[in-house]
């Protein structure tokens, strides 16, 4: 047919040059609100009026930030991952831009180390842990005023005498027996078969260090008055050590899933072997299941335990969607932008954009069916383990916002908007809803950290805290000029289409 | 009688595979026919281009469907459970802030509605049921359901002739071509 | 950066290398008459003796099933084995698995085809029926289950005896709405997709009372684009509403447990969860009925190994995303530090008198599902199917683990039991085996299997844009080297 393209004639795909003034533009501002970040952070100790710190304040800025970004990486390996999972054509042309998206984990990670290793940090935005670190304290401080030998030496005592009362009452039982009638005797010696097992119970006590460490800081941590009942019962999991070594393992599991693939990607630019293709194919099917525990349990760590007392089983799916979606969203401008400065003109067409659009459309949907069930369930159910946190988001001024923002603006907008079929074809307005979506998955982020930093920090419960969003907007500019400038770094680094990719050619002619 | 049998109905065209019959549709559309059609056993991809015609609009009924269906919901929950009889049930509210619990009847009446519209739409679209069409009448023609690409060209179009066009047909590559008679 | 590998013999883009080409939907290049020949044939030929050995005993039980729920309502409910604490007993486990069987038909058909998945060409007509005949199945369940049967009516959205109106609050009436709007769309995506190919068949048919039928059903179909636009179009939209349709069908169905309060019921992972359990029983379900027809009625270059490879990973697929789910139910409940969680998840899957049913539920549908990583194993026919059938025990076992496992251990000690069901629901549950059984088998009887018009426009010469790569590059390299 006429009008075929065929793939030789892109063999060696497109570099993107140039960008180089932006590129250092983006570089000098987030450096330079990152500098402005750390003095105000680093400065920002003293005590404010209401009880929060600044530094403790900006540390949920910096969450905020970092999540926000890393949601759109973490969607770009989503979407590399389902490319090849689904044995899919049509996107060869955009997947090398997925891959670059997803491979700003590693710098956005690296930027949020911080969040995990500054003390300031971690313990204004995750409570559990100043208070574990508290009740370990006591506990640390009975074990050296010597409470393990107390103990031991209590249990000692008791098994003693527990042990001469029982040979006293045996001694009395064994003679009532020699008196008694069968019938009686039988009595006592169940009596004395009982006392026996008792004992045991007794004697048998576990007094090895281990356990009687146990057993006090139990003690300590069950408290009626300072204990915590849900840190103790947490603390396999939500303990420090535990914590970071997690964290370590979601980086190693994230990075290395996407830069394995767009290794392989970027290999089969240069010769061409199918091999890398299979390659690609094979392990993305087998990288999924790490990518999805990693996710999950990442967003568990760091945006649920925000209020370590609240759970909710569809949180890892909640923020998988979202990030799926706005990652799909940047993918459109992204692309959209290298065509307009003129690259990818050949390459892209409109029904690469359709298809685009309706992957927008359908996790628009799909994020709005999770959201939904999640609210749904909560406020129906309506039980004290589980409303806190949509009853704090919607309560004074969170209340409008989670009504216009996410219900209205990540909804029912882009809904309609991309209900049109044929629109999706015309770039101005695909590339409209895309910027409307990604703006209002920055309130839906922000929604899903901020609400907790005036409760959480103030001693008064404020909702909010007056003038801390400039510290957001402070990060968000730092996290996002530096991802800017990285992203602009990777796009120069290979071509922007997988040029060799056997699947090319029907990538080029995808008609729907 | 006899001359009303004569009338020509339509010529009825076969052509050998979906892409020559897409290139005939575009001869016959530059050729300025109206009143002609192209019968095949599955949708060509592609080929309402090659016919010159445009977007289907069934999609708007559908839509008025949805529309319908959602304020039914809406009104019937809002009246029954608000108006009517507003009752205490799982401590849920007698307002409209219940409007989470009433979402999913909204949604499946919005879903039902739509359907019954996109049905009712596309008969009125394509003028079916309809028990019998003189096309039937030819053999060629019902290969249609089988094997067939049939080009047929009404005799009601303003520039059928009965010559002219056969040589037209012959000439854009049909292979068996019939006359068809009312 | 440009390479020299243009100038060694092997290709730049080697399209049709060994697991980058696509497979054929359609085998030993078949022609369109050879299609319609084949799909009509099964219902213009004698049926073979195999389907008259199912028939019978099909027929036999759908009686019994009519038996029984005559007995049921003569009786009275309890002839059931459900009682307090055990509520919903295997009226509503039996429920929602053949409701859940009901979701893999629509999703091929809608979901598949909104994402460009061709081959779901050979197996939605068939799958579309099976939703259809698992629906009807379902919904005598919940019918039965109010008690007193000819009370039903209060189910609709219609004034009571006493002109009050039903409670829109409450997940069950939402079921109603949703399960009755689920059946009503799904008829019409089916016979709207049935359309040509009843043309198709009132065009072959022979005998007079055939054709009036078939040609009554296809409404006068002509085939004409003018026709086939708006037809495409009315498709399309009915995928696209199908498709929420789909999700929110059992979503409703998981409100029914999730908007309680129950431990082990209220989570909100429910919703997603029994989506992908639905679908993953559907697709096990469609596997275990469309390999023997595939066999009888020699199918095997329709319906091709890569049809069945497809299936089978999207078990694997559905398979792992069940197991999240339980894996979330499990962590949860202990991360959650919620007594009562934390107890019946304890109950679930440790010291409760339905442990062995969980450990079944998740051998049969996390673990079994997982040979198919191999290659190997997804071709293998009987691999296939006997792994299919394992996960249909498996997800009636799931809903099993949901819902007495539940009931049975309330909040108070004093509070609990044990269910196990009565002969009358067991016959009542082989009953619906047999409706459904019958109802396939008259599917196949009467109507096309595969729907004929969407295999031809899936072969590769029928395709005016095919993407013809390798002549286009032999051409032109053969153009240059002429130069």
């Amino acid at each position: 047919m006429a009008g075929l393209k065929d793939a030789d004639d892109f063999r060696d795909g497109e570099h993107f040059k140039g960008g180089g003034l932006l590129k250092f533009l983006l570089l000098g501002g987030g450096v330079l609100f990152a500098i402005i970040f750390i003095v105000l952070a680093a400065t920002g100790g003293a005590e404010q009026e209401g009880g929060y710190s600044r530094s403790g304040a900006m540390a949920y800025s910096w969450l905020f930030a970092i999540v926000f970004f890393l949601t759109l990486s973490i969607g770009g390996i989503f979407w590399t991952l389902l490319h090849h999972a689904s044995n899919s054509g049509w996107g060869i042309v955009v997947r090398r831009m997925m891959e670059n998206i997803g491979t700003m984990v590693l710098f956005v990670l690296i930027l949020g180390i911080p969040l995990v290793t500054v003390p300031t940090f971690k313990e204004a935005l995750w409570e559990w842990i100043p208070l574990k670190a508290a009740l370990d304290e006591k506990v640390d401080a009975r074990y050296e005023e010597g409470a393990v030998a107390k103990l031991k030496g209590e249990y000692e005592a008791g098994q003693k005498t527990a042990q001469s009362e029982f040979d006293a009452f045996k001694a009395q039982n064994l003679a009532d027996q020699a008196k008694a009638r069968p019938g009686a005797k039988m009595a006592l010696s169940d009596q004395l078969a009982k006392q026996e097992a008792d004992l045991a119970k007794v004697t048998e006590h576990d007094l090895s260090e281990g356990a009687l460490k146990e057993e006090i800081a139990k003690e300590v941590y069950l408290d009626h008055h300072d204990g915590n009942y849900m840190l103790w019962k947490k603390r396999g999991y939500l303990n420090e050590g535990a914590w970071t070594f997690r964290f370590v393992l979601y980086f190693i599991a994230l990075v290395g899933i996407i830069y394995a693939l767009r290794f392989w990607s970027v290999k089969n630019d240069k010769d061409g072997d199918p091999k890398w293709f299979l390659l690609q194919r094979k392990w993305a099917c087998g990288f999924l299941p790490f990518f999805a525990t990693a996710w999950t349990f990442l967003v568990f760590d760091w945006l649920m335990a925000l209020d370590y007392t609240w759970f909710s089983t569809m949180w890892g799916v909640y923020l998988f969607a979202g990030s799926a979606l706005n990652s799909m969203a940047l993918l459109i401008l992204v692309i959209t932008v290298l065509m307009k400065v003129g690259y990818l003109k050949k390459v892209v067409t409109p029904e690469h954009y359709l298809l685009m659009g309706r992957l927008l459309f359908a996790f628009t949907v799909f994020w709005g069916y999770i959201a939904f069930s999640q609210f749904f369930l909560i406020w129906y159910a309506n039980i004290t383990e589980e409303t806190r946190f949509y009853l704090q988001r919607n309560a004074e001024f969170w209340n409008m916002y989670t009504i216009l923002a996410l219900v209205v603006g990540h909804f029912f907008i882009p809904f309609l908007m991309l209900l049109i079929q044929q629109a999706k074809k015309n770039l101005t307005y695909i590339c409209t809803a895309s910027a409307w979506i990604l703006c209002m998955h920055v309130l839906d982020i922000y929604w899903i950290i901020i609400p907790e930093r005036g409760p959480s920090l103030t001693d008064g419960g404020m909702m909010t805290i007056p003038g801390a969003i400039w510290y957001d907007v402070i990060a968000f500019l730092a996290v996002g000029g530096i991802f800017g400038f990285f992203f602009l770094w990777r796009l120069g680094t290979a071509s922007l289409f997988p040029c060799r990719d056997p699947r090319l050619d029907e990538s080029l002619n995808v008609v729907n | 009688m006899s001359e009303n049998r004569t009338t020509p109905f339509a010529y009825i065209a076969e052509f050998g595979s979906a892409p020559e019959l897409y290139h005939a549709a575009e001869h016959v559309r530059d050729a300025g026919f109206k009143r002609w059609d192209v019968h095949t056993p599955y949708p060509v991809h592609g080929i309402d281009k090659a016919m010159g015609l445009g977007k289907s609009w069934l999609s708007t009924c559908s839509l008025i469907g949805g529309v319908t269906g959602f304020l039914t919901a809406l009104s019937l929950e809002f009246f029954t459970q608000v108006m009517l009889y507003p009752t205490v049930v799982q401590n849920k509210p007698t307002n409209l802030s219940t409007i989470p619990a009433f979402f999913p009847v909204m949604f499946e009446l919005t879903i039902l509605f739509t359907a019954f519209a996109t049905l009712i739409g596309l008969c009125a679209f394509i003028m079916l049921p309809r028990w019998n069409h003189p096309l039937f009448n030819s053999a060629l023609f019902n290969k249609f359901s089988d094997d067939g690409f049939i080009l047929v060209i009404e005799s009601r179009d303003p520039k059928f002739r009965k010559e002219r066009t056969r040589e037209f047909l012959e000439e854009i590559g049909a292979g068996e071509i019939e006359l068809l008679e009312a | 950066m440009a390479s020299d590998a243009s100038t060694t013999d092997q290709p730049i883009h080697p399209s049709e290398a060994e697991g980058v080409a696509r497979e054929p939907l359609v085998l030993n290049n078949r022609s369109m008459a050879w299609v319609t020949d084949r799909i009509c044939g099964i219902v213009e030929n004698r049926q073979p003796l195999i389907w008259w050995v199912l028939f019978i005993p099909s027929v036999l039980l759908a009686g019994l099933l009519g038996g029984t729920l005559v007995y049921l309502v003569s009786t009275g409910v309890g002839v059931w084995g459900n009682n307090q604490p055990v509520a919903w007993g295997w009226a509503i486990v039996n429920f929602v698995f053949w409701i859940g069987i009901g979701h893999a038909g629509t999703l091929i058909s809608a979901i598949l085809f909104l994402t460009r998945q061709k081959w779901r060409t050979s197996v939605n007509r068939a799958s579309e029926a099976m939703t259809l005949f698992a629906v009807v199945c379902a919904g005598i369940y919940p019918g039965f289950h109010v008690g007193r049967f000819w009370m039903v009516w209060f189910l609709a959205p219609i004034p009571n005896a006493n002109a009050i109106w039903q409670n829109f609050k409450s997940p069950l009436l939402w079921d109603v709405f949703a399960v009755s709007t689920y059946f009503t769309v799904s008829v019409l995506f089916w016979y709207v997709g049935l359309i040509p190919d009843l043309a198709t068949l009132r065009d072959r048919a022979k005998a007079k009372l055939a054709k009036v039928l078939y040609g009554l059903f296809a409404l006068g179909w002509r085939g004409g684009n003018r026709q086939w636009r708006h037809y495409e179009m009315a498709y399309l939209i009915l995928a696209g509403i199908s498709t929420p349709l789909v999700l929110s069908v059992h979503s409703v169905v998981s409100f029914d447990f999730a908007t309680s309060i129950v431990p082990g019921w209220h989570t909100t992972i429910f919703p997603p969860y029994f989506v992908a359990g639905a679908v993953f029983g559907g697709f096990a379900m469609v596997l275990t009925l469309m390999l023997p027809v595939r066999k009888l009625y020699g199918l095997e270059d329709m319906i091709t190994h890569k049809h069945v490879d497809n299936m089978a990973k999207i078990i694997l697929l559905t398979g792992t995303i069940v197991g999240y789910a339980y894996i979330m139910e499990l962590f949860i409940s202990y991360y959650s530090a919620s007594k009562y969680e934390g107890d019946a998840f304890h109950l679930r899957i440790l010291s409760g008198p339905y442990t062995w049913a969980y450990y079944c539920m998740f051998f049969c549908n996390v673990i079994s599902p997982q040979v198919f990583w191999f290659k190997k194993a997804r071709l293998n026919l009987w691999v296939v199917f006997i792994v299919a059938n394992i996960v249909n025990c498996g997800m009636w076992f799931e809903r099993f683990v949901i819902i007495p496992t539940t009931l049975a251990r309330d909040f108070l000690p004093g509070q609990w039991g044990y269910y196990s069901p009565s002969i009358t629901e067991k016959l009542m549950f082989l009953g619906t085996f047999g409706l459904f059984m019958m109802l396939f088998l008259l599917f196949i009887r009467f109507l096309p299997v595969i729907a004929i018009a969407e295999v031809k426009g899936v072969l590769p010469e029928n395709d005016p844009h095919h993407p013809d790569w390798v002549k286009l590059k032999e051409k032109r390299r053969a153009a240059a080297a002429a130069e």
